[in-house]
């Protein structure tokens, strides 16, 4: 009902109420307090208003939340705090700042609302300025400015005025590490409440864990990135390889390469091969297709024939054998690169963008050199580039330097068995049988056969290879190269066995070995282990692995709504699936120093077991788990068995309920423990350093979803609770309604029968119908006070001046009253002779004595006793009021002092009296310290006791 | 001379009180009951000429009681009493057979004023051509009695019901309108109050049942039309 409406209702009423009491000047004095009624009627909706705000507020924090989970990266997660944050907040402006990595300085993530002037100095700043956002993040405690003044007074330098009136600064803290702060700016001047300020503080936490959960999201995508890349790495030196490999002449292989590496991985390729005289460079060269710079080329093909000693820059390559690598090519690299003016022009030509220079080693030897240009394209190298171009220079020496070795073995046969016997990689040569003829010493020590074993032995007895998954043998790639008579390489994953049994993943090649009319007359194999290289890939994979388990397990903990969900969502995880038995217990206090007294257990893995050192545990106090970690420290059991901070009682505990292991985590948002986080493992685990970082996110993800759930249940109980009280008050009106209409009907019916034209009604009659119409005018009176003095009540502004008396004089001030009502009834008051002086509001105490028994009166049979008994207690006295009519019902017992559930429950059945009374008595009497209830029934009829206390120095001392 | 007797249920002395001196200054027979038990016992004893009814009693409800005294067919005009004003309380009277509502507070004399039409209407239709019968398709009305049949069986009117039905009988295939209707069944002074008629009609239709309640039209915006046979295109 709107509240203009009720207003109109009870004015209404009111009014009604005035315009008959007008004729009858006893009710004059009666009713002038109508208006102070009104205003305090409106009271009763402002708990409703409450109800809203908190709902209206909880629905922005998920919305900011249900944002923020949506994020991929910390702008967009920053975007999603500064518009929807901004309308929570109900901020003009805002912005976010991260802190740098060295601690020093705050940079700019993200503002919204402020001029462009403002916030440009702003980009990038010393954490220790003396302006409220650093504060902020370098204490890590929020700052609020509620004025201009405030500001001044508290950072002088502050640029005050441009944006807004009032100010907050709060931190961004993930995992007690401030990683920012964000700043917002209010139009008006700002008081926060306590209230305001919890709220803000919940929603800068889901900011910092949202930034932070995009952090990680951003480094598993660099990371897959980076993988997916060396995966085309991969793919585009097998293809080298394979070129590399296919023909065993010099100049076609390196053209190919030449061609394979343009345009794909160069605009410009040159390969650069030393002759014979170590001066002379033989160069095979590949540009993109581009006319217009065909006379450049042809110029520098020319003019600039390449000279191993033409340029100290780039031969600088040739010295050290490493990669010179130039990402950004500018004019003074150029200058230095070129022989002369003409050089540089041309060189300057080509428009070179940025450029990698490589060696080609073969044995250790440089054997000339790869020149990597981009230009046209306008790309970059970067440093993987870089990689790429080393790891195929050097499978093109490698292979480059097998053909040479032959080529020099065929001219100078002799050297040829200690080449191969000195090179890096394993060799084994082969006859056309197959049997073998050499085997080098790195060759030996791979397949752990001696040379003089090996030699004449068929090569698949020393070379043994599996395929590493299916472990099924893999063909000897020699007859492949004897039948096909061409080079081949084998498969990848395979492992050589070594005549010890030792398993070792390798990469190999096999190239045939011809005579001089180009006749098979034998097979080359050259090998290398590639254990380590193996391992690094491994290990890359694996992080790779985690990074996606942590991102995912997050992801999915983040998107649930229901604590069971929550644990199943975190028992994905890798590192959890196997976990025998999980739950999530809430306490109902937080646990600080002091153990909470109860727990909730609001998710379970499985709910017929227990979870061992909880709920076998009647009192959470007994449990010997407590003794062994703290609100801020979970505890870690790797092995129950061996685990030696663990207590004999818990051991025990663990050990009779199967589990191995256990990790039990603190459920902790900010200072508040809330809950615990049980982890238990049928088998001993051993976690890595890395894996407990990657379980303390997860736990940081649960406690942020335990805390959304806990709002979510506080939003739904708030609009359960609005929509009671929505409910409680309509009836209260149609109850309120009724009760002054019922008086009114009297009073109007009967002044309208006075003055009825048609009948002339005799004295008697005439006195009778204004005796009625005084009497109901007196009740409608008692009853508008009984609203004034329970709104009163609600605003905390009824007038209650207790001072010491004797409980005589109470009753004797309300007798009169007492009597009237219970002429009906029999009243027996009980009274010791001593009772001690209590401190007591004469008029008010009358008035609930009064009330008490009218009830009684109202609700027992005529001609029954009515009992005031009255006796001393330790701290004063107490009085009760029994009855003899049908009693209270226990479940009603505390319901009775409600004014508005009172009041609904009457509403259809029995009304006797608008049920305000028992409500107005608690608030008089506990406004003087003392206590109302209703005694537990023996008997029938109904007793109502309340007490009221000494002065203090009537106390007896202890 | 007849004095009409008057049930008063209210749970309320005063307001019985109220009631009762004011009508027995009238000449009114008056009866009391405080409750809904009270006026059911009466009511199984004597019919009265009218009955005041109070909608919020403690135990059986005025609504209940409405209810409960048109299944036993008691054809007496009810007026209700209650103190909620608002309009579906009003409307749920109406429909459980309640012939007038008064709010309280009310004023003795306007609330006279609505008794008397009460009673009025209730005895509109002895000025009707007494022993006529009507006969329209199934549907007979017979005036005497102050009664209506539907094939032969009685449709058990109130009071009101029937005044309602005999002034459209009488006046068949013509557009009774609605200040017409209000006027000749309740009396002048409920011109203007066209709810009143819409649940009425819908009552008296229910009570026709399905196979004679197309012969009672309503005219959107204007009235009713009682017709003489049923129209062709509804048969």
């Amino acid at each position: 009902m709107p509240l203009a409406e009720v207003e109109s209702i009870i004015v209404g009423l009111l009014v009604g109420a005035l315009v008959l009491a007008v004729p009858l000047i006893i009710l004059v004095r009666k009713v002038r307090d109508q208006a102070e009624a009104t205003r305090h009627a409106l009271s009763l909706t402002n708990q409703i208003a409450e109800g809203e705000n908190a709902i209206t507020r909880l629905q922005n924090v998920q919305d900011v939340t249900a944002e923020l989970s949506e994020a991929l990266t910390p702008s967009q997660a920053a975007d999603a705090i500064l518009s929807k944050g901004l309308v929570s907040f109900g901020a003009v402006a805002g912005f976010i700042v991260l802190v740098t990595e060295d601690n020093e300085s705050l940079v700019m993530l993200r503002a919204n609302g402020y001029p462009e002037a403002t916030i440009a100095p702003w980009q990038r700043f010393s954490i220790d300025s003396p302006v409220a956002i650093a504060q902020a993040a370098r204490t890590g405690e929020p700052v609020w400015l509620s004025s201009a003044t405030t500001a001044r007074t508290q950072f002088p330098d502050m640029s005050v005025g441009t944006v807004g009136k009032a100010w907050i600064a709060v931190p961004l803290v993930v995992h007690h590490v401030t990683i920012g702060a964000m700043g917002f700016s209010f139009s008006e001047v700002r008081e926060l409440s306590a209230t305001d300020k919890t709220f803000i503080m919940g929603l800068a936490q889901k900011c910092a864990q949202a930034l932070e959960r995009t952090r990680l999201y951003e480094a598993e995508r660099t990371a897959r990135l980076s993988a997916e890349a060396a995966q085309a790495r991969a793919t585009f030196l097998a293809e080298v390889s394979r070129v590399l490999a296919s023909s065993l002449n010099y100049d076609t292989r390196l053209q190919h390469l030449a061609w394979l590496l343009v345009p794909e991985f160069a605009d410009w390729c040159f390969i650069d091969v030393i002759e014979k005289d170590q001066n002379v460079l033989r160069r095979i060269e590949k540009a993109v297709d581009n006319p217009a710079k065909d006379s450049v080329r042809k110029a520098l093909h020319d003019r600039f024939r390449p000279d191993l000693l033409d340029s100290p820059k780039v031969g600088a390559a040739y010295v050290t054998g490493q990669a010179e690598f130039y990402p950004q090519m500018t004019d003074d690299l150029l200058t230095t690169m070129a022989r002369n003016t003409d050089h540089h022009q041309l060189l300057r030509a080509i428009g070179i963008r940025s450029a990698i220079f490589v060696p080609l080693l073969g044995r250790g030897q440089i054997l000339g050199m790869v020149t990597l240009l981009y230009a046209e394209s306008g790309r970059q190298y970067t440093q993987e580039d870089v990689a790429t171009a080393t790891d195929l220079a050097s499978r093109a020496g490698l292979l480059m330097d097998n053909v040479k070795l032959y080529t020099t073995a065929r001219e100078q046969n002799g050297q040829l068995q200690t080449t191969l016997a000195s090179i890096g990689d394993g060799v084994i040569a082969t006859d056309s049988t197959g049997q073998i003829t050499f085997i080098n010493l790195v060759a030996q020590a791979l397949t752990a056969w001696t040379r003089e074993k090996a030699i004449g032995q068929p090569l698949e007895n020393v070379f043994r290879i599996i395929n590493e998954d299916s472990r099924e043998p893999v063909p000897s790639p020699l007859i492949e190269v004897l039948n096909k008579k061409a080079t081949t390489e084998i498969g990848s994953r395979v492992l050589l066995i070594s005549r010890t049994g030792r398993e070792l993943p390798i990469e190999d090649s096999a190239a045939p070995i011809r005579d001089d009319e180009g006749n098979v007359e034998g097979a080359i194999l050259v090998f290398r282990d590639i254990a380590e290289r193996r391992m690094r890939e491994e290990t890359l994979q694996e992080t790779l692995r985690l990074t996606q388990d942590l991102y995912e397990t997050c992801h999915k903990i983040g998107l649930v709504y229901n604590p069971d969900d929550v644990l199943h969502a975190l028992l994905t995880s890798m590192y959890l699936k196997h976990a025998a038995q999980a739950g999530i217990i809430l306490f109902d206090t937080p646990w600080k120093q002091s153990l909470p007294d109860n727990y909730e257990i609001r998710a379970v893995l499985n709910a017929d077991d227990p979870l061992p050192g909880i709920t076998d545990f009647q009192n959470i106090a007994d449990s010997p788990l407590f003794g062994l970690f703290s609100p801020v420290q979970p505890l870690f059991i790797e092995d129950v068995v061996t685990h030696e901070a663990l207590n004999e009682a818990m051991r025990a505990v663990l050990l009779d309920s199967g589990m191995h292991s256990a990790l039990i985590y603190p459920l902790t948002l900010g200072e508040r423990c809330f809950g615990l986080l049980m982890l238990y493992f049928a088998v001993p685990n051993h976690w890595t350093d890395q894996n407990y970082q990657h379980l303390q996110i997860f736990v940081e993800q649960v406690c942020v979803a335990m805390d959304n759930i806990r709002l979510y249940e506080a939003e739904a109980r708030a609009r359960l609770d609005a929509e009671r009280a929505d409910q409680i008050k309509l009836k209260f009106l149609a109850m309120i309604s009724h009760e002054l209409r019922t008086p009114l009907t009297s009073i109007k019916g009967f002044a309208t029968t006075l003055m009825a034209d048609d009948i002339e009604w005799d004295a008697a009659s005439q006195r009778e119908f204004i005796g009625i119409i005084n009497d109901e005018s007196d009740k409608l009176s008692d009853l508008i006070e009984q609203l004034l003095d329970l709104s009163r009540l609600q605003a905390g502004q009824l007038r209650i001046q207790p001072e010491p008396h004797q409980f005589s004089e109470i009753l004797y001030i309300a007798q009169a009253q007492l009597e009237g009502l219970t002429a009906n009834h029999h009243l027996v008051v009980s009274l010791p002779a001593e009772l001690p002086t209590v401190m007591a509001d004469m008029q008010r105490i009358a008035q609930v004595l009064v009330n008490l028994v009218g009830n009684a009166t109202k609700f027992a049979p005529p001609h029954t006793a009515i009992t005031i008994t009255v006796s001393p207690t330790d701290a004063g006295i107490q009085v009760s009021v029994r009855d003899e009519g049908p009693g209270i019902s226990p479940e009603n017992h505390e319901k009775v002092f409600e004014a508005f559930q009172q009041l609904s429950n009457s509403a259809s059945q029995n009304m006797k009296g608008a049920g305000l009374g028992l409500a107005i008595c608690k608030g008089i009497i506990e406004a003087q310290g003392g206590r109302i209830w209703v005694e537990d029934q023996e008997t029938t009829g109904a007793t109502i006791t309340f007490t009221l206390i000494a002065p203090p120095a009537m106390l007896p001392s202890p | 001379m007849y004095r009409p007797s008057v049930l008063i249920v209210d749970d309320d002395p005063k307001i019985r009180r109220l009631i009762a001196v004011n009508l027995m200054g009238r000449n009114y027979v008056v009866r009391e009951a405080a409750d809904g038990a009270q006026a059911m016992a009466y009511l199984g004893r004597e019919t009265p000429d009218l009955i005041i009814l109070d909608l919020a009693m403690p135990g059986i409800s005025g609504n209940d009681v409405c209810v409960w005294i048109r299944e036993q067919k008691i054809d007496v005009p009810i007026m209700v009493l209650s103190a909620y004003h608002e309009e579906d309380l009003k409307v749920r009277a109406l429909d459980a057979g309640a012939d007038d509502f008064t709010t309280k507070p009310f004023s003795t004399e306007e609330f006279l004023a609505r008794l008397r039409a009460l009673m009025r209407r209730a005895a509109n239709s002895d000025a009707l051509p007494a022993g006529e019968q009507i006969h329209i398709e199934g549907l007979e009305i017979d005036t005497k009695r102050r009664r209506a049949f539907v094939d032969s069986v009685d449709m058990h009117l109130t009071p009101t019901e029937y005044s309602l039905l005999a002034t459209l009988a009488q006046n068949r295939d013509a557009i009774l309108t609605h200040d017409e209707l209000l006027g000749r069944v309740w009396g002048d002074e409920y011109r203007g109050s066209s709810h009143y008629l819409h649940v009425y009609l819908g009552r008296i239709r229910k009570k026709m049942s399905d196979k004679y309640s197309a012969l009672l039209e309503t005219v959107a915006g204007m009235g009713y039309i009682l017709h003489s046979a049923i129209p062709a295109e509804k048969s």
